[in-house]
């Protein structure tokens, strides 16, 4: 093992409820990530990940178990929990200087001071702050008190590593810049992280495990490729980006897909995912904007594809927003990445909406 | 940036004047060689001064005004931080009423306040004035600390305390390590502000006068007695002390953030 691996632990949550009054913030959580994994808790505001976080922590009172390794750390107090983390403001101390933060921890597990010196700089070198010691946290940008507050949580070698937002102080370069890092230092020291998020490119590029929640509540939990691809709900593919959504009625089915009919706008084949499809089946659909492509109405090749017209379009850089009114008056939006499409198609053009069936995702429709 | 005007200036050159012309007047008479209380003077002398220390009552009055400023400033410090602790991170049951309670010292006259500690105190047999006197400063500065405290504490940012405590700090460690030097300029103008209406309460104190009284009280009455120049001679000292704490104050921390 090398001096910056850790031994770290596998995390299993049991069961883990909370409530704040008649409000439930967490609703009977139960998961499991491997020792050296990352986990995303993705959610919109309010969902519950933050209060899981700080449930792990020991911030928030919980019923139900956490085990972190075979030992169960619900009655541990937080400050012998063994558990590094970043918050989201950094926290770091402003009187002192990036050696005592980063020393701190080890300071208070009362670590021989030459020792303490040692793992500091190791830890700064690790995160590419070397010869940063001496500087006052105020005086550092954000990008680097980020880097410091991750050498603050891991010089401790903690069991587990929890980050609350990471990313979301940062600007946009600096952001992807230190997703990099923060992936980079985590393949080296391998320890098991947990990480909260609401930005979907976050979860999906930094985590090995991701874990959908609302309202308290976990909806799936899985790889970024697979909840991705296969949103096992109506809710977690609208919060993954299927922002076109539709009622429509099943009037074929074969394995795995079935050709679906949006009332008034046209058919389309569509990937069957959660629920027993059979004709005449209320579904409902969700197509993601990247998904949909457009072709003049006159040059559409096979069907099933659906006419719509160009009600607006907004060029983008990296792709053209379009949005699209079907047959019914409503309005679907697509991302249409050919960077001279705009001046291809004006508004007012009459098109036909080409979507792969595995793009088109359905669900039996389980409300009204 | 736009200039100011003419009207500007005038109300400023005011302002400035009534803050200022007082303590020049004072420093002013307290060297007259005269045993009267005329400004502009005529002369220069320092027997004013040496009469300050010369009529026991003065430096017997200083001392217990400053021990007891001192006493009271530990004292709200330490309870106001539990308070301010209390108010700015708990919510329980009649904190409302506990913020008006806490404030209230600064609202009821304190003519009604000394009056009400003389007949109590009284009543209980209790007839000290430094036990008296005690109790009647820590009262009236509990107000001053707990506002500030809850202030600081509230515009302190409490992850910066969970982040000590999740890395390996008991509350108790992450509050002194962490929490009170990051509010250091909150605690000392806090300490100023309980301080300085400590030392220079009348109103109340006048109340209590049974074997000993304060510095104020004093001063009081010997200007009711006399018409030297004495008092001004205190008053210039007084002026003089102040304004080294402010620069000692100013040095360390910053004076805009004994004032903020």
């Amino acid at each position: 093992m090398s001096a910056n691996q850790f031994s770290s632990q596998a995390v299993r949550l049991d069961r883990v409820t909370a409530r704040y009054g008649a409000v439930s913030a967490l609703d009977n959580i139960s998961l499991t990530l491997p020792a050296g994994e990352i986990l995303a808790l993705l959610g919109p505001s309010g969902c519950g990940k933050s209060t899981l976080l700080r449930s792990i922590a020991g911030f928030a009172a919980h019923d139900g178990d956490i085990y972190v390794g075979d030992r169960i750390i619900s009655s541990v107090r937080p400050h012998q929990r063994n558990i590094g983390m970043v918050f989201q403001d950094y926290a770091l101390f402003p009187h002192m200087t990036v050696a005592e933060n980063v020393g701190f921890g080890l300071k208070m597990r009362k670590v021989a001071r030459t020792e303490i010196a040692a793992r500091v700089f190791e830890t700064l070198r690790l995160v590419g702050l070397e010869g940063f010691e001496t500087r006052m946290a105020r005086q550092l940008s954000g990008g680097q008190q980020q880097r410091v507050a991750l050498a603050r949580a891991l010089v401790v070698k903690p069991a587990i590593l929890l980050l609350d937002e990471p990313l979301s102080a940062l600007d946009k370069k600096l952001r992807e810049e230190m997703r990099f890092e923060l992936k980079r230092i985590q393949g080296i020291t391998k320890v098991t992280t947990v990480f909260v998020t609401h930005d979907q490119d976050e979860a999906l590029g930094l985590a090995d495990r991701l874990a959908l929640m609302y309202r308290g509540t976990l909806l799936q939990i899985g790889t970024p490729e697979d909840v991705y691809r296969h949103p096992a709900s109506p809710l977690v593919a609208e919060f993954l980006g299927a922002v076109n959504t539709r009622n429509a009625v099943c009037r074929s089915v074969d394995a795995g897909s079935a050709l679906v009919e949006i009332p008034g706008v046209g058919a389309l084949r569509a990937k069957c995912i959660s629920g027993k499809f059979s004709v005449g089946d209320r579904v409902n659909i969700f197509v993601r904007p990247e998904r949909i492509s457009l072709v003049p109405y006159d040059k559409q090749g096979a069907p099933p594809s659906l006419p719509a017209t160009i009600a607006g379009q907004v060029y983008l850089g990296r792709h053209t927003e379009v949005t699209l009114r079907l047959g019914d008056g409503s309005t679907w939006i697509a991302n249409i990445g050919d960077d001279s499409f705009s001046t291809k198609m004006a508004v007012g053009a009459s098109v036909a909406i080409q979507i792969e069936p595995q793009h088109v995702m359905a669900y039996v429709a389980t409300d009204h | 940036m736009r200039r100011p005007g003419w009207f500007a200036w005038s109300v400023t050159i005011f302002v400035v004047i009534c803050m200022i012309a007082p303590m020049v007047a004072v420093i002013g008479v307290s060297f007259n060689p005269h045993a009267e209380m005329t400004f502009p003077t005529t002369g220069f002398s320092l027997k004013w001064y040496a009469n300050v220390f010369q009529r026991e009552q003065f430096p017997r009055s200083f001392q217990l005004s400053f021990w007891l400023a001192v006493a009271a400033t530990l004292f709200s410090l330490t309870v106001g931080m539990l308070c301010a602790i209390a108010l700015s991170r708990f919510r329980f049951f009649g904190k409302g009423a506990a913020v008006t309670l806490l404030s209230s010292p600064l609202i009821v006259p304190q003519v009604v306040l000394g009056m009400g500690f003389l007949v109590l105190l009284s009543q209980l047999g209790i007839v000290s004035s430094l036990v008296g006197l005690g109790i009647l400063h820590a009262v009236l500065t509990l107000p001053y600390t707990v506002q500030v405290l809850t202030a600081s504490l509230a515009r302190f940012p409490e992850s910066l305390e969970e982040s000590a405590v999740i890395h390996g700090a008991n509350r108790f460690v992450a509050f002194t390590r962490i929490t009170v030097p990051c509010i250091k300029p909150g605690i000392v103008s806090a300490a100023i502000f309980a301080f300085v209406t400590s030392f220079e309460n009348f109103t109340a104190s006048q109340f209590l006068v049974w074997d000993r009284t304060t510095l104020p009280v004093e001063i009081y009455a010997y200007a009711t007695l006399e018409t030297d120049p004495t008092v001004c001679a205190i008053s210039a000292m007084l002026i003089m002390m102040t304004a080294v704490v402010v620069i000692i104050a100013e040095r360390w921390i910053g004076l805009e953030a004994v004032t903020k």
